[in-house]
């Protein structure tokens, strides 16, 4: 006779491996006290920025003061009033260009603006870049051509603001980095890492940054100021912050892919 | 001067005010598809009484994709006698006409529609085939496309709610690894279906119409006036007619569908400048019908609103530049300004074209593409071109509009390699082979 399997088979092993499609698969909401915790460190970090925020406009005026120094500029650290105290910028004597300098720096940018979208070799997007940055530098070298004495800007008005948009994006980072990651499966220890290290490493850079602007702006003259403000800001910040982002998420996705209780279906 | 300080100010605060408002909308769209409940399309709706189904590919000089097309739709999960396709023959100049015939006369439902004279360009096709056609569901695809077996019966079957215009699948690009470009478009793509249309689906907004892997109901286009021969996005503006009517239009995630993205920039300059041109003048066409339409509520007439005028968003940047230039040298330059804000909602924006950075890295998270995430900078590389093209796109779109002059169809060239190759794989149709033989005997 015949004998009857009674017992279903075990396929548990098979249906671990079938994962939800990548259609409708949705993550779980963060435990509330990651949520909570995430809050606190950037209102922490916020805080620490605001209370000293005269200490870091020290430092980051510091290097800028020092650089000046060793380019040989006649430079002083001055303090300025910003969100109700007092903040460190460098003063110094502003080195114009002369009629000629500027004269030359219009005719070689106007060059290069005819002869670039003729350089078929240089992929699209790389020449539209230099396009842009040719032509920061050739606007700002016909205005100091014909209207040098009309520049409204000194040495120390351009330190002032670099150093407040810095202030102002050491706090903004607390905001838009944590807004980006609070809603991931990760846990607060990388969060922390992500958040704290994307501002420190800005602080660094802010420092380090404005030693070079200082030195562009004394080597190359003022003339180059603008160049400063529109190419060297704050779309710079953004390349290290999206960067960090980007090896947080892809961590993250590599260590919640093959994870199926990590994941919800639908609702 | 003082008042030319006050309009460049006011300027710059409205394009920070705009560019918020933009961001604002993609960290929601963002944290509905990661968090919020996900709502599935019509894919398992099981029936047997399928409806008769045209499937239009508009070709121009598509000889390296074309075969490659006919071969998968030849294969398609449908009743073959309630589906014909059609690829349109739109002015070709290369060998594209005699790849068509070739298939016709192997497959007796694929009935190739040859356009020599009239308007050049997709509406114009779509708008003659759709008057010779027999079914009552358009499946349209770009000519690149690799549609699945079951591609079509998934893109119909929704039209059993009759609520629904049309729908629209998930575009995948099948040549990612090529370059950095195709790998930048395949998470732009990402961000743009997984994460954007998906969460507009979500919210029961307005998910776009894409004009290619997607469906609609023939006598409802037909009764539209069907595709309007000078806008040329014809997906935006069908999308609102029918939202502008009462229809809805659905998305489907699940529905993959393979293309090839453009593997050179100026190919890809030609595609954004197009989009950029056709979706501008639907702007102009819809923005008033849309919020005066009595079938959308607040949130759809909202969302309908940005999504006419997204392509506005580089001409804003670029208006927004040159208004903090001018500011720039005339002294303005300080924190209260916003010339700072500026820099940073310009900046926000700049990652990823039109989606912002944290949509395009969930989009990539959600597909469990975890290498493809760290080339999030690399979308500054393209940032000024993008910004530029478009820009462009959009003003020439709205002088089309002044001067009443139809703007040119620029077809985007293929990278695919010979399609004669492809078209011996092709499985042929045992009735179709009989009546070539039967009369090839009689001649």
């Amino acid at each position: 006779m015949t004998e009857l399997h009674t017992e279903r088979p075990e396929r548990r092993d098979v249906k671990d491996r079938i994962y939800y499609t990548r259609a409708y698969r949705r993550l779980p909401r963060p435990p509330a006290l990651n949520v909570v915790a995430v809050i606190v460190l950037a209102v922490v970090l916020i805080a620490l920025v605001f209370l000293f925020r005269s200490e870091l406009s020290y430092v980051v005026a510091w290097f800028g003061w020092k650089t000046a120094l060793l380019v040989g500029a006649d430079a002083k650290l001055v303090s300025t009033e910003f969100m109700w105290t007092s903040i460190y910028c460098v003063d110094s004597l502003a080195v114009y260009p002369t009629w000629t300098y500027a004269f030359i720096s219009s005719l070689v940018c106007g060059v290069l603006l005819i002869v670039l979208p003729l350089i078929k070799k240089i992929p699209a997007p790389a020449s539209y870049w230099f396009f842009y940055l040719i032509l920061v530098q050739f606007v700002s070298s016909l205005f100091f051509l014909f209207f040098a004495s009309y520049f409204p800007y000194t040495i120390f008005d351009y330190t002032s603001l670099y150093i407040k948009v810095e202030l102002v994006m050491w706090m903004v980072i607390p905001v838009i980095v944590p807004m980006a990651v609070i809603v991931y499966p990760a846990n607060f220890f990388h969060k922390f890492l992500l958040v704290t290290g994307t501002l420190l490493y800005s602080i660094v850079l802010g420092a380090m940054r404005m030693g070079i602007l200082i030195m562009i702006l004394e080597y190359g003259t003022i003339m180059f100021m603008a160049f400063a403000f529109f190419i060297l800001g704050a779309l710079l910040d953004f390349v290290y912050i999206t960067g960090f982002f980007s090896l947080f998420m892809s961590r993250l996705a590599h260590d919640i892919s093959g994870r199926k209780q990590i994941w919800r279906w639908l609702y | 001067m003082a008042l030319v300080i006050l309009i460049l100010k006011g300027i710059m605060w409205v394009v920070i005010g705009m560019m918020l408002i933009y961001s604002i909308r993609h960290i929601r769209f963002t944290y509905n598809r990661i968090l919020g409940e996900q709502r599935l399309y019509y894919q398992d709706i099981v029936d047997s009484d399928l409806l008769k189904v045209t499937v239009l590919i508009p070709m121009h000089n598509e000889e390296k994709v074309a075969a490659d097309i006919l071969t998968a739709l030849a294969d398609a999960d449908y009743p073959p006698e309630r589906l014909e396709i059609i690829p349109v023959n739109d002015h070709s100049e290369d060998g594209t006409r005699e790849i068509l015939d070739g298939f016709a006369h192997r497959f007796r439902n694929i009935k190739p529609l040859h356009r020599d004279e009239g308007i050049r360009g997709k509406p114009a096709a779509l708008n003659d085939a759709m008057e010779i056609c027999e079914g009552d569901i358009i499946v349209v695809f770009d000519a690149d496309y690799l549609p699945p077996r079951g591609m079509i019966r998934d893109l119909v079957v929704c039209f059993k709610d009759p609520e629904i215009g049309a729908v629209m699948g998930r575009v995948v690009p099948v040549n990612t690894g090529t370059n950095l470009l195709t790998r930048l478009l395949d998470m732009e793509r990402a961000g743009g279906y997984q994460v954007d249309q998906q969460a507009r689906y979500n919210l029961r907004l307005v998910p776009q119409y894409g004009g290619t892997v997607g469906s609609f109901r023939r006598d409802l286009a037909l009764l539209m006036g069907g595709f309007d021969p000078a806008v040329l996005s014809e997906d935006t503006d069908l999308t609102f007619n029918l939202f502008t009517r009462g229809w809805k239009v659905v998305y489907a995630n699940r529905l993959e569908c393979y293309e090839e993205s453009p593997e050179d920039w100026n190919v890809r300059a030609n595609q954004i400048r197009r989009w950029s041109i056709g979706h501008t003048q639907t702007m102009f066409k819809f923005m008033g019908k849309t919020l005066a339409s009595r079938h959308l509520n607040w949130k759809e007439k909202l969302d309908g609103f940005l999504l006419l005028a997204i392509y506005l968003v580089p001409l804003m940047i670029i208006i927004g530049g040159l208004d903090s230039f001018a500011l720039f040298f005339l002294g303005e330059m300080t924190l209260k300004e916003g010339l700072l804000f500026f820099f940073f909602v310009v900046a926000f924006n700049a990652f990823g074209n039109f989606a912002p950075f944290y949509e395009v890295a969930a989009g990539s998270l959600l597909d469990g593409a975890g290498n493809r995430i760290r080339l999030l900078p690399f979308f500054l590389y393209n940032f000024i071109f993008n910004t530029w093209v478009i820009g462009g796109g959009a003003i020439k779109g709205m002088m089309t509009q002044y001067t009443g002059k139809a703007a040119g169809w620029a077809k985007t060239e293929r990278f695919r390699g010979d399609a004669k190759a492809e078209a011996e794989g092709a499985t042929p149709d045992p009735a179709a082979e009989a009546d070539a033989a039967e009369a090839s005997s009689e001649v």
